[in-house]
Parts: C-alpha cells; sequence; structure tokens
C-alpha cells in the first residue's frame, strides 16, 4: 500500500512535531484535535517550525511555508481521517481516551490501513484489542522534534503482523527514519528507563540534594547527555510524565516507579513545563 | 559599537538568560555548542527576534553562523535592520 496521506490525531506537542516531519517529506496531514483553538495554536506553531526548522538540519527540503499549508487540513471531526493511508495518533496518556479513539478509527478507516499508536507506556497490544484489526496496530514512539530523530522505537503488539512491521519500515525509510523495533511490556525500552531518571530526579531536588540546574548540569557535563532528567521533564509535560509513572507503577506494581509527590504537586498547581510556561525552570 | 548594538545585545542577552535559568552571559559564547541551549531553543530564537526586532527571517538567512553568540546574533539583527532601512 501507498501512503500518501496521514491522519495525526492529537494537536499536542507530539502531534505538532510529527506533522512538521510528515509535511517536510512530502505527506498530505490530516490533523485532529478538540476544539479549533489547540488546532490554531498547532497551525502557528507548525508553520513556524517549517520556516526554521532548515536552521537545525540542513539537509532537510527548503519547502514553501504557503505550500506547506495546502498540504495540512485541520479538524475537529475525526471522522475525517477516513480516507488516510495511515494514521498516528498522539492521544493523551489516559487508556479510557485512547480507547475511545481506536474504536471510532475502527469504523471511520478502510480496512488495510494501519494505527501507529504514539504513546509513551500503553500497551500496544491492549490498544489493538478493542480494534477489529490488531495485526495492523503497531507502536511508534515518535520523540520531539520528531524532524531531528533518525531513529524511532517502533513496538510489535502481540498480534502485529510482518506485513504492518514492513508497512511501517518503508513509511519510515520515506521520512529518513529507522526503526528500532522492541517488544511490547510498559514502558517500552526507552520509558521504562527514562522515567526513572526523571521520578529520582525530582526525589533529589525534593529530599534537597541538589537544584535543578545542579541535577541537569550533572547529566549533560558529566555524562554528556543533550539534555538533562528535568529538563527533559518540562519538555514532555509534567503531567504527562505523571501519568506515564503512574501507567509504570500500575503495570509492573513495582515501587520502583512510584511517582514523587513533587511532580503531583506541580501539577495540582498548574506548572505542567515548558507548555505552561513554567516546570522545573521559568520559560520566557 | 553603536547604542543600537548594545541595547540589540541586551535584549538578545536576556532572552537568552531566562531560558537557561542564569544571571549572565559571555556575549562571545558560543551558545548552541557550549549545551547551554539546544535546536528546540533555536526556532523559539528566530520567532523571538523576528517579533522583537520587527524583522523577517527568510530561508537564506538560515545559517547557524548568525546564531551561535549573543554578538553575532545582534550583528545580524543590525544587518537586518539596515536591509530594512535601505529597502
Amino acid at each position: 500500500m501507498n501512503i500518501t496521506s496521514v491522519g495525526v490525531i492529537g494537536g499536542g506537542v507530539m502531534g505538532r512535531s510529527i506533522a512538521v516531519d510528515l509535511l517536510f517529506h512530502g505527506f498530505q496531514v490530516v490533523l485532529v484535535d478538540l476544539s479549533g483553538e489547540i488546532l490554531d495554536a498547532a497551525f502557528q506553531e507548525i508553520m513556524r517550525n517549517i520556516r526554521f526548522s532548515a536552521l537545525v538540519k540542513k539537509s532537510l527540503p527548503l519547502i514553501n511555508p504557503e505550500e506547506a499549508a495546502q498540504n495540512i487540513q485541520l479538524t475537529t471531526v475525526l471522522s475525517e481521517v477516513g480516507q488516510c493511508d495511515f494514521i498516528i495518533e498522539n492521544v493523551t496518556e489516559d487508556w479510557a481516551v485512547k480507547e475511545g479513539i481506536y474504536r471510532k478509527l475502527d469504523e471511520i478507516c478502510r480496512p488495510e490501513v494501519c494505527f501507529g499508536v504514539n504513546t509513551s507506556c500503553i500497551s500496544i497490544t491492549k490498544v489493538g484489542s478493542v480494534t477489529g484489526r490488531s495485526g495492523q496496530v503497531i507502536g511508534m514512539h515518535f520523540m520531539n522534534p520528531a524532524v531531528l530523530k533518525p531513529s524511532i522505537e517502533v513496538i510489535k503488539g502481540y498480534y502485529t503482523s510482518e506485513a504492518t512491521i514492513q508497512l511501517v519500515n518503508q513509511f519510515l525509510a520515506l521520512m529518513e527514519k529507522e526503526a528500532i523495533i522492541v517488544e511490547d511490556l510498559p514502558g517500552f525500552v526507552s520509558n521504562r528507563v527514562s522515567h526513572l531518571f526523571m521520578n529520582e530526579a525530582a526525589f533529589v531536588v525534593m529530599d534537597q540534594v541538589a537544584s535543578p540546574e545542579a541535577v541537569d548540569r550533572i547529566f549533560k557535563q558529566c555524562y554528556g547527555h543533550k539534555m538533562g532528567p528535568l529538563e527533559t521533564a518540562d519538555l514532555i509535560g509534567i503531567d504527562t510524565v505523571v501519568k506515564s509513572l503512574d501507567v509504570l507503577y500500575e503495570s509492573y506494581q513495582d515501587s520502583k516507579f512510584r511517582c514523587c509527590p513533587m511532580l503531583r504537586k506541580m501539577v495540582d498547581a498548574g506548572r505542567l513545563g515548558k507548555k505552561s510556561g513554567q516546570g522545573f525552570y521559568v520559560y520566557g | 559599537m553603536t547604542h543600537e548594538m548594545t541595547s540589540y545585545e541586551e535584549t538578545i542577552s536576556s532572552f537568552i538568560l531566562k531560558h537557561i535559568n542564569q544571571s549572565e552571559l559571555d556575549y562571545d559564547l558560543r551558545i548552541f555548542e557550549e549545551g547551554l541551549v539546544n535546536s528546540l531553543f533555536a526556532i523559539e530564537l528566530m520567532t523571538f527576534l523576528e517579533k522583537s526586532f520587527k524583522i523577517k527571517i527568510r530561508i537564506v538567512d538560515l545559517d547557524m553562523e548568525h546564531f551561535q553568540s549573543v554578538h553575532s546574533i545582534a550583528a545580524f539583527v543590525n544587518n537586518k535592520q539596515a536591509e530594512v532601512h535601505h529597502a
């Protein structure tokens, strides 16, 4: 099957980032979210990234923002992805929300269409089980900014077929990416490990062992990481980190995933990280 | 150095300092190479420069050399302002 149009469900941080990547690589995009306000903000950010991403990745094709704008449709109506050749879903890490979306997508989309689940922790097998096409459901864990990442973590659900894996490999090749294929257990590889770092870093700050700056500097300047764990948590969104930790804790029943109380307090206070202007750091 | 350049440097430096949560910044420090800011910040910086200095950044301007340090960013803004005034 030829993929020319992609339905992106969810216009948050990752949905926007993936839409930019798809537009740079010549795909038609239908971006769905709940409100016109979110979609307007998403469109502005997508266009900014289309204009300026060449600064940070020289090999990107030079595309005219006005032409790119013609290749993206923004809508609050989920059924408008009905004609898309592939779906990438990025809604909130909440099973009740995801379940509802997948049941609807299964009715809306053509039978041959595959669903890429962009999730931090939710089981791909479980997502597949609420559709009539579990062989065509596959985890696609993109990282932000998608356009700069050469690889993504791809997760095989219990029933994900070889044909689906092949299709995703071909699709990713068109996006100049490679799949790193892993099995389906909660958190996969990336989040099962990275959330331990972020959570423990939050405990370190709560216990007044070090400031957020000091924690992040140790990771950057001593370990050579590009970002520290608390900057990363701010970028992902503290609320998303908390939700992922809760899923990991519930899945493994292992106390190592118990969420740092300070992270919950930050969520209650609206300090969600970069997207709210304040998390561990304050943003302009 | 012109009064405008000094003022550009102060505005740019204060934007970067806010982002990195520090109180001082060497205007010659190569902020990307030194890991003070990352590629995500580059997009924010472009948006900030366009809004704050009423300039239009074009595709041909997207060369990281222009944006390595406070000095080089201010020089870039200065040149863009000159373009506007001569247009």
